[in-house]
């Protein structure tokens, strides 16, 4: 019998060697330029966020005091993302067919899938190296040490959260960890680093935050933080043989669909395919199961599915108001550049809450056979989601409550608002769609056409922004003496008129679009010569 | 289709005068479910749940060296459930299967159980004949020694003429046939199929037929979901699903077997 491992060798040797052959390198360098563009815009931002002020000897010394919990807090956020993974079959994904051939034949299966596992880590390691490493540049501009340093100190974090998930998630599918485990280990991880940054105790992730300080101070004892992540990645490759096939399977199926959704902007699939990843599904039985009563049709579609919503998924979307609290506060104590992440933090539990008007924007022709108007029945599609945001809206003002105690009554007020308009951009996301092929978009040039793209995929988040602007906007009105709940009330109220409009949108939409196809042929037809 | 590649050693199949199956396994097929040991596939308190939902109740089946075996069942009744999880791609919630005396999923179990989806997935940049010798490579075939029993295979089903072509671009009876191919040109103890029949035509369902005959006179068990009346009289054993549960495992021989199910 022949040795079947060469078969193995061979054909991916075989298969590498056509890849390459066939490789389009126009594409493949104009990739490259267009990563490394994206790259410099972003790091151009964030420095000039970030300033070039060397930091006062107070500020440095509260650096040092929390910078390693806060890492730390992120390294444990970072390992738990990998567990959950690897719960789920993470962190690889290869051909389906290589799943039904390759793995189900007698091959040792470490080794048919080391060469994916090995790649995928190498590229890992490298997309970490190079974040850390312009990290660590960032970092120099306002902290003292040479940039050398600065720059290997931010490699070697970047490379060591890299491995950390990667490892993480090899280790937990290798160990088959049931997912409640991988979920409780993952709280418990968080919870433990962030008990640390309360001061209450010392968590083993802070180690990670040290070592991301050594330019400032060198604590050998850091050095065990690499070594464990090492040790646990090697230990996952160890035991690459015992990963669920049921997982990868399916695993594999979704992330090929996840790609090709993100390269064609599809925002709307990529969350699906993102929860089918997760799997996080449909209750099979509602939490709640609705009495005959109501006779409001769309009312009680919205709560039908709303009521099937798993448990992480109502998790996660308190767990983001929650976060978007925390960072509004934040931007009402001066840090004004935190409503960015609040409105992305909202808009995406609104991705989560708009669910039952989504389903019905992912079929534009079944309205077709409905007696009813499709905005009018978009617009109904809105109160349940709205309603359902309530609890999130409560999770924003506890958010708010642990940092800021001095303006929850502007929390109270900006909240709702707040919340609404993530769903708001949301809805607006979803309804616009990935943009179409063969659009007007091709009639224009490059740049304009680049130009149109990006407005489009801002206008949702600038939409959600609005909603979070109360917190900054009562912090100047409130340095005017003002009370901060009278000097945000304008903001709020123009916030509660951004999701009108969006509402308003959603109505007519079609009925404007009709118009405009309407108007633009009458002007064609005159223009036409006799 | 280029001169590289062995010549057919048999036509391509004309639907008529297949023999029926031997019914060497008779009296395996009598044998009560929960026997243990000296099968060729076995499980005991099989169980698939997702959450609440229970796609397979415990579940004992016994097959012999040799035997034949239908599996009928309604839509959603845990058919394709129990075969993905003999081939080993499905985990199971409870319980074990043994394919030739190894855990399924287990090298061992993989050697001897061929598996034939009804959804079959093919290497975008391979052929039909290159996926044809990958799979026979990886299951210990010598280089030069596959050859011409694919050939055979492709010429029976009548895609010999299409071995260089790329099995991603082929209709839903072509990939099927493809499939068929992949599945027989492996050695295996126990051939499990999952809805065979489906897409294919007249010389497809006749030709497989004649590959269902061959591997089970060559001494191989079946396992073969399908409710394809064809099949079912040629077997002497069938085993019949719903909600689950096994509701019949007993000769086919004076039964409605496609009635058990409707």
């Amino acid at each position: 019998m022949a040795d079947p491992t060469v078969a193995l060798r061979e054909l991916h040797r075989a298969r590498r060697k056509a890849r390459f052959a066939h490789l389009d390198w126009f594409e493949a360098v104009y990739r490259v330029y267009l990563a490394a563009a994206v790259g410099v815009v972003v790091t151009l931002f964030v420095s000039s966020w970030l300033g070039d002020a060397p930091l006062t000897a107070a500020q440095l010394d509260e650096v040092q005091a929390h910078g390693p919990a806060v890492v730390g807090l992120v390294t444990a956020a970072v390992a738990a993302l990998g567990l959950r993974s690897g719960s789920r079959g993470g962190p690889l994904a290869m051909e389906p067919a290589e799943v039904r051939y390759v793995l189900l034949a007698p091959v040792d299966r470490r080794r048919a899938l080391l060469g994916h596992a090995l790649r995928q880590l190498r590229f890992g390691v490298f997309v970490g190296a190079v974040t850390g490493a312009v990290a660590g540049q960032l970092a120099h501009q306002r902290l003292p040490g040479p940039a050398l340093q600065w720059l290997v100190a931010g490699a070697a974090l970047g490379v060591v959260l890299s491995l950390g998930l990667l490892g993480a998630a090899l280790l937990a599918s290798g160990l088959r960890l049931r997912r409640w485990i991988a979920t409780l280990a993952a709280l418990a991880i968080v919870a433990w680093a962030a008990a640390d940054l309360l001061g209450s105790l010392p968590a083993p992730t802070t180690t990670v935050g040290s070592l991301a300080l050594w330019p400032l101070e060198v604590v050998w004892l850091d050095l065990v933080a690499p070594v464990a992540v090492v040790a646990a990645t090697l230990a996952g490759l160890a035991l690459l043989g015992r990963v669920s096939l049921e997982l990868l399977e399916v695993r594999t199926a979704l992330v090929g669909q996840l790609r090709f959704a993100v390269t064609v902007q599809d925002l709307r699939t990529v969350i699906v395919l993102r929860r089918q990843l997760a799997l996080d599904t449909p209750r099979l039985r509602p939490w709640v199961t609705l009495g005959p009563r109501s006779r409001h049709t769309a009312w009680r579609r919205g709560w039908h599915g709303l009521l099937r919503f798993p448990a992480v998924r109502l998790g996660r979307m308190l767990t983001l108001g929650a976060l978007a609290g925390l960072a509004m506060a934040a931007a009402f104590r001066g840090s004004s550049a935190l409503v960015a992440p609040a409105a992305a933090a909202l808009f995406l539990a609104g991705l989560d809450a708009i669910e039952p008007l989504s389903q019905e924007l992912d079929h534009p022709d079944r309205h077709e056979t409905l007696p009813v108007e499709r905005g009018l029945l978009l617009t109904r599609l809105v109160a349940a989601p709205a309603v359902a945001l309530v609890p999130v809206a409560a999770a924003v003002v506890g958010g708010w409550a642990v940092l800021d105690r001095t303006a929850l009554g502007l929390a109270a007020l900006a909240a709702l608002p707040a919340v609404w308009c993530g769903a708001g951009g949301a809805a607006v996301s979803v309804g616009m769609g990935a943009p179409k092929a063969g659009g007007t978009q091709q009639l224009l040039p490059p740049e304009a056409a680049g130009f149109t793209i990006a407005i489009r995929t801002a206008w949702p988040l600038v939409v959600a922004l609005l909603g979070t602007l109360p917190a900054v906007v009562a912090r100047h009105g409130a340095a005017d003496g003002d009370p901060a709940l009278v000097a945000g009330a304008p903001a709020v109220s123009f916030a509660l008129l951004v999701c009108l409009a969006v509402v308003a949108w959603l109505r007519f939409r079609d009925a404007a679009s009709a118009w405009w196809r309407q108007a633009i042929e009458e002007t064609q037809q005159t223009r036409r010569p006799a | 289709m280029t001169s590289r590649h062995p010549k057919p050693s048999r036509p391509a199949h004309e639907p008529a005068g297949a023999e029926p199956v031997d019914a060497a396994g008779a009296a395996a097929a009598s044998t009560p479910p929960a026997r243990r040991g000296g099968g060729v596939l076995e499980a005991h308190g099989l169980t698939k749940a997702y959450g609440e939902l229970v796609a397979l109740a415990p579940l004992d089946l016994w097959i012999g060296p040799g035997e034949a075996v239908v599996l009928v069942g309604h839509n959603g009744s845990g058919k394709t459930t129990l075969l993905r999880m003999v081939s080993g791609l499905l985990d199971p919630s409870g319980g074990e299967v043994l394919a030739a005396d190894h855990p399924a999923g287990s090298a061992g179990a993989r050697a001897a159980v061929s598996y034939l989806p009804d959804n079959p997935t093919f290497y975008d940049d391979l052929s039909v004949w290159e996926h044809l010798e990958y799979v026979a490579r990886l299951h210990g075939r010598e280089p030069d020694d596959w050859q011409q029993d694919a050939a055979d295979l492709l010429g029976l089903l009548g895609l010999y003429e299409r071995a260089d072509d790329l099995p991603v671009t082929f209709s839903r009876g072509l990939k099927q046939k493809t499939s068929i191919a992949l599945g027989f040109v492996r050695p295996f103890d126990v051939l499990v199929v999952d809805e065979p029949f489906v897409g294919l035509d007249a010389a497809g369902k006749a030709a497989l037929l004649d590959l269902l005959d061959e591997a089970h006179g060559r001494g191989a068990a079946l396992l073969v979901a399908t409710h394809e009346l064809a099949f079912v009289e040629r077997v002497e054993r069938c085993v019949a699903l719903r909600d689950g549960e096994v509701i019949y495992d007993g000769p086919t021989e004076g039964i409605d077997v496609v009635g058990l199910v409707a």
